[in-house]
């Protein structure tokens, strides 16, 4: 693939994104919908995806296939993270210090 | 002076030689400059060679001597820095395709700390690509090439921060610094067959350092013993006023042993992978460790998530740190698609999602702190497996993250030496990990000094 075409896939690639992206975020509500629910059922898969895509607009057009295996992975690692339980009261260690004697 | 073994000497002897006139530091220097030009070379191991500053150094080294200052052991003696670390004189490019020419007109804190004690700054070392943030597939994810073992040069002297470990392994140099987030110290050392120090966090000030986690990222030696590493700590080691982490106070270089000191055991399951070798000279390990006199028993950390929190900290730190590059068309440089890949999805990631994290971590230190008033230290293999082929896919090699210590290790920022333990499969080396509680680097010191006096692992070195 020379420049020209690698540059036109890339675009194409970022305005699919956006595209999803557009249908992720800003998706209309009518005043009969419920507005804490969006219009439409999205896929936290292709949200995310447009807004890792959005967010490094110069990925090469061949990253596609990683990309959407580091996008899956990286869901399923916050997935994992959110399950786990945090007592109530547990403060998170703004800045974080090995020692208490450093705190 | 045998070129081929005057830096498996140790430092405490090239300090004896350069008092009694046997060298100069100025010899020294040349010695290393030729070995890292010619060796070092083929081992990928060396960003930037500092030949003007080298020299210079010395000679001032040399000259301060001669008229009776003494800077204390380190004083001439050359060593090489991981190229994250900005110094004068040469580029900083943190082993980065998207970093190429990068340079810094100052010393980061470390560099100037060496300065101080006298030591040599000889060289930029290699590293992989932004000490490994997001990830990578191969060895090859570095712009000094695939970091190669001295010990077989078709094998990867580990990362990221392999130039150290592969220089020091080699005989190229006395010592090095290097940087871990997660692995980057212990690795190399456990495939180059030298000793590694990981400090406490926050004992090491990280000014004019890469960040790749402000949270995670420690400085540290690697070195031909437990001694030379501490005698380094003891020269970078404490606050500094630019660096709002590094509030652990200085380290002194412990003095001998008196007392049998409580070892927790913590054994990995080589039943169903890992290198069985690894685990048989782990097993001989410990006989030496309790020949000493230390007292071994079983031991567990606590069932905490420490991968899944230092996974997600590591990620969104990095997200942060690397905005500027994923953002803009220097991502396109970096030649790993994983780094590449893996530096973008970080965005997946939430502000709640990372003090949820931060929430975790609190629970993981507490967690770890209490293993350590029963106990002195924890033990286990560094890792399973001796040093991977050059071409190797290391989402398989490493599928385990490194092994349950490390993982903990690094979330909670206790320190950590892994020292040379004999060899596993193909006669490559193998490593012990030997940790203690956070701010009390000193006792890992010891047990890998009493170790090292035991043992002679650390003094091999690769056949020529």
């Amino acid at each position: 693939m020379n420049g020209a075409s690698k540059r036109l896939t890339r675009r194409a690639f970022a305005r699919g994104a956006a595209a999803a992206a557009g249908l992720a975020i800003c998706a209309p509500l009518s005043a009969e919908e419920n507005p804490v629910t969006p219009a439409k059922e999205l896929d936290g898969f292709e949200a995310a995806l447009a807004l890792v895509i959005l967010n490094a607009p110069h990925l090469p057009a061949s990253d596609r296939e990683d990309l959407e295996a580091q996008v899956r992975s990286t869901l399923e690692s916050q997935k994992s993270l959110r399950a786990l339980d945090v007592p109530d009261g547990t403060e998170p260690d703004f800045v974080f210090r090995a020692t208490e004697a450093g705190r | 002076m045998n070129p081929d073994t005057a830096f498996l000497q140790g430092i405490p002897t090239l300090g004896r030689w350069l008092r009694t006139g046997k060298t100069s530091s100025v010899e020294l220097t040349r010695l290393a400059l030729h070995l890292l030009e010619t060796r070092g070379s083929a081992l990928n191991a060396v960003a930037h060679l500092m030949p003007e500053r080298a020299i210079s150094e010395a000679e001032l080294a040399d000259r301060e001597l001669k008229a009776g200052r003494d800077r204390g052991p380190l004083h001439g003696i050359p060593y090489g820095a991981k190229d994250l670390l900005a110094a004068k004189g040469a580029p900083t490019e943190w082993g980065s395709f998207a970093h190429e020419g990068q340079r810094f007109e100052t010393d980061a804190a470390v560099v100037k700390r060496l300065k101080q004690a006298g030591a040599v700054l000889t060289a930029k070392l290699s590293m992989v690509s932004l000490a490994g943030g997001g990830g990578y597939r191969f060895a090859s994810a570095s712009i000094s090439g695939p970091g190669r073992n001295p010990w077989d040069r078709e094998r990867w002297a580990g990362g990221s921060s392999s130039g150290s470990g592969a220089t020091v392994g080699g005989g190229l140099l006395p010592f090095a610094i290097g940087s871990e987030t997660w692995g980057s110290i212990v690795v190399p050392a456990s495939f180059c067959g030298v000793t590694g120090l990981r400090p406490t966090y926050g004992r090491v000030p990280r000014t004019g350092a890469m960040a790749l986690s402000w949270t995670l990222d420690k400085l540290g030696a690697l070195a031909r013993s437990a001694n030379d590493a501490s005698l380094v700590l003891a020269a970078i080691a404490g606050p500094d006023p630019r660096d709002p982490s590094s509030v652990v106070g200085p380290y002194r270089h412990p003095a001998r042993n008196r007392r049998p000191l409580r070892v927790g055991v913590l054994r990995e399951d080589f039943s169903k992978s890992g290198d069985k070798e690894i685990e048989r000279a782990f097993n001989a390990a410990l006989k030496a460790l309790e020949a000493t006199g230390a007292r071994l028993e079983d031991a567990r950390l606590p069932d905490l998530p420490y991968g899944a929190v230092a996974g997600a900290l590591v990620t969104i730190e990095g997200r942060a740190a690397f905005e500027n590059v994923i953002t803009g068309p220097k991502l396109a440089l970096l030649n790993d698609p994983e780094q590449r890949t893996g530096l973008a999805a970080g965005m997946c990631f939430t502000g709640v999602d990372y003090l949820h994290a931060m929430r975790l971590r609190a629970k993981c230190r507490h967690g770890v702190a209490g293993v350590f008033q029963k106990l002195d230290a924890l033990v286990a293999p560094s890792l399973m497996n001796v040093a991977t082929p050059i071409d190797a896919n290391l989402d398989t090699a490493f599928a385990d993250g490194g092994g349950l210590l490390q993982a903990a290790g690094n979330c909670t920022g206790i320190p950590c030496l892994s020292v040379p333990m004999g060899y596993g499969e193909g006669h490559l080396p193998c490593g012990l990990q030997i940790c203690a509680a956070a701010g009390d680097d000193a006792t890992a010191v010891m047990l890998a000094r009493v170790f090292q006096a035991a043992t002679r692992w650390h003094k091999d070195a690769p056949p020529r």
